[in-house]
């Protein structure tokens, strides 16, 4: 069992806390407290196959305060993590280019860390509109290639799999 | 250490909780107080630091240069810890000590109280700019708008039409809680050009009066203590659109003094700054209170009420919309019926007689939380008396009884842990929601899950 640090990081309000407690706890809420600092929650996840060997993690997940804007604090936040789940909101794509101005950021602290991309929200938003968002997060994240996923903590939709994606690019 | 004070004694006198880590980071000495933030085991000794703070994954880098004597010293700041019946916020802080046998030194310390002016302060103006940028979605179901025939409301209504073409004084609107203030300020917003300017909404009831000032005003780095670092004030957000002040009666003399200053000479600084910066915006001022006698008191600045009060607009209670009553209650009706996925037609007319007769002390939010709570629980193709539970009216309210107690007895932990679980389901995992099933705050429920271990 592998224990890894990764962060939760994103415009306030884009679903941090609820993607971490779908995943975890299954539950959601349509409630919005704001997260003051951070919480560490732990979970483990299913085994993980790469070359016929299955690797299991411990996450320590941080999910840590929203951004305004872009603007940074708390980097000590970030020291020693392994990976980052970056969040956008699919309803506000001016959280988009905070999102890229996150990840960069994250990217000089920690080189070489798992990054994915998360559009939440699908569910408030129609199909068509989804394809066009998609595409714009992944023109963000396919200069450095990571991947994105399009989320909703309140559906579940790819909940599990962009933290499943995060553990993959690890063993990348 | 240096020999002036022990360590240990200065951090117990600090109210800090503190542990040594020795050279392979297990723990070796730790106070009562370091332990208490890890109740599930009782004793540390020789415990790994990952595993009694999970909040040190990762940080091996960091430790392994205090060690060397490299760093000095990493703070976290905020560390939210959920302890029963509420969060518990920490700082960490690890040192050097340059003792081989002790390198390391973890202190704890609570900065609970702080951490919770500042999250109440962030919750105000996050959550008004989320919704503010979910407007165009609610925009369409706020064209409802104030629904009602009567009189009183559809006087109301035609003023908000004419105060559309004034589209810059001041408005006071006046009302008991839940008659719909907030809702009569967001659409004379929507329905001026001021429309996709912001608006800024502001409960000054809900924020310590201390910080009252810099959210009003914005402040410099460093303008205070807990001003870490520069930040717009509402009046520079609300810039050429609207400034909802609710419950604008319970702002306290000096500050109603800088306000109106700031009315008549649309200029204003931010705290610790000499800059001045000029805004306009629309004040829309809103209060359960009566300014009027608040002024003769000597509460509430005389100038200020004047320049206030310019158009006056008054939400009516609900007990004196006659009919609106059941109008209403079928506009919730519908609301919920399309969020449950329940085909719920409408009143029956002992159901209707019920809303009739009740006096709403809480207007309409208690009426839609009634409904709401009645559309939850129906079995029925329309609700029935039945489904409407009112509070506060004595007679006719019975108490649903759950159950006659079994011979045999039963475990009421279980009961409790099942009616938790219910009520959430029911909810679909809203808490709020869940809480005024089970008549409860949302801290009582929010404690009770944690107890049954139903909270994460
Ligand atoms: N419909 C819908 N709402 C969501 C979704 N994810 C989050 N929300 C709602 O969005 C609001 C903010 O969610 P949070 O999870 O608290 O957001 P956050 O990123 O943790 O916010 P901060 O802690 O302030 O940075 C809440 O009202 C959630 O219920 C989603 O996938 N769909
Ligand atoms: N006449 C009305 N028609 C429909 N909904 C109303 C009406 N008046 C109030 N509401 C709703 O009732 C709730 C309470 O109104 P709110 O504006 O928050 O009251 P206040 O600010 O006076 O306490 C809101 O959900 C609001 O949309
Ligand atoms: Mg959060
Ligand atoms: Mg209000």
């Amino acid at each position: 069992m592998f224990n890894k640090k990764i962060c939760l990081r994103g415009e306030f309000g884009v679903g941090k806390t609820s993607l971490v407690r779908r995943f975890v706890h299954d539950l959601f809420s349509d409630d919005y407290i704001t997260t003051l600092g951070v919480k560490v929650t732990e979970k483990v996840l299913p085994p993980i196959e790469k070359n016929g060997k299955p690797h299991q993690y411990r996450f320590m997940i941080w999910d840590i305060a929203g951004t305004e804007e872009g603007r940074i604090q708390h980097e000590s936040y970030w020291t020693g993590a392994s990976g980052a789940l970056i969040v956008a909101d699919l309803c506000r794509p001016d959280t988009f280019a905070h999102a890229k101005k996150i990840m960069d950021h994250f990217l000089a602290i920690n080189p070489g860390a798992s990054v994915v991309i998360a559009g939440n929200k699908a569910d408030l938003i129609q199909r068509q509109e989804i394809a066009a968002h998609e595409k714009t997060l992944k023109e963000i994240a396919g200069e450095i290639s990571r991947p994105v996923f399009i989320t909703s903590a309140k559906s579940g939709l790819s909940v599990e799999e962009s933290f499943i994606g995060l553990a993959e690019g690890m063993l990348a | 250490m240096d020999g002036l004070v022990s360590i240990s004694h200065l951090l117990e006198a600090l109210k800090a909780g503190y542990a040594f880590l020795d050279p392979e980071l297990r723990i070796v000495r730790s106070n009562a107080r370091f332990r208490e933030t890890h109740p599930s085991s009782p004793s540390l000794q020789d415990l790994p630091v990952f595993d009694v703070l999970p909040e040190t994954v990762g940080l091996e880098e960091v430790l392994k240069a205090l060690r060397s004597g490299e760093k000095t010293s990493f703070t976290l700041q905020y560390i939210a810890r959920e302890a029963s019946p509420d969060i518990l916020y920490l700082r960490l802080v690890l040192v050097g000590t340059r003792d081989p046998e002790k390198p390391v030194l973890v202190v704890l310390s609570d900065e609970t109280e702080q951490a919770r002016i500042l999250q109440r302060v962030q919750q105000q103006s996050f959550e008004i700019r989320l919704m503010r940028s979910l407007l165009n979605e609610k925009q369409a179901a706020l064209a409802a708008g104030l629904i009602g025939s009567s009189g009183a409301m559809v006087r109301l209504r035609n003023t908000i039409e004419k105060l559309s073409a004034i589209p810059s004084s001041t408005i006071l609107i006046r009302g008991e809680t839940g008659t719909g203030k907030s809702l009569v300020a967001r659409m004379i917003h929507l329905s001026t050009d001021l429309r996709d300017r912001p608006f800024v909404e502001f409960n000054c009831a809900a924020v310590p009066e201390s910080l009252l000032e810099s959210e009003l005003f914005g402040h410099e780095k460093g303008a205070f203590t807990h001003a870490v670092s520069q930040k717009k004030g509402l009046l520079e957000e609300a810039d050429d659109g609207t400034l909802f002040l609710d419950e604008i009666g319970d702002i306290r003399l000096n500050l109603q003094a800088k306000l109106l200053t700031v009315l008549d000479s649309r200029k204003f600084r931010r705290l610790g700054s000499i800059r001045e910066i000029n805004t306009r915006f629309r004040l829309i001022a809103a209060t359960h209170r009566d300014l009027r006698s608040m002024v003769k008191e000597g509460s509430f600045r005389e100038d200020l009420y004047y320049r206030i009060q310019v158009i006056t607009l008054d939400c009516p209670p609900l007990r004196n919309l006659e009919d609106d009553v059941i109008r209403i209650a079928r506009h919730f009706i519908q609301v919920y019926a399309r969020e449950f996925g329940k085909p719920v037609a409408g009143l029956t007319p002992e159901a209707e007689n019920k809303l009739k007769g009740y006096r709403w002390p809480g207007n309409v939010r208690e009426l839609r939380n009634v409904i709401e709570r009645a559309m939850i629980f129906t079995e029925n193709p329309s609700l029935d008396s039945r489904d409407i539970q009112l509070q506060s009216t004595g007679e006719d309210a019975p108490v649903q009884t759950v159950e006659t107690l079994p011979d045999g007895g039963l475990s009421f932990e279980e009961l409790e842990r099942r009616l938790l679980k219910q009520a959430l389901e029911r909810a679909r995992g809203n808490q709020s929601r869940a809480a005024r099933l089970l008549k409860m705050s949302r801290d009582t429920f929010r404690y009770r899950l944690e107890k049954h271990k139903l909270l994460e």
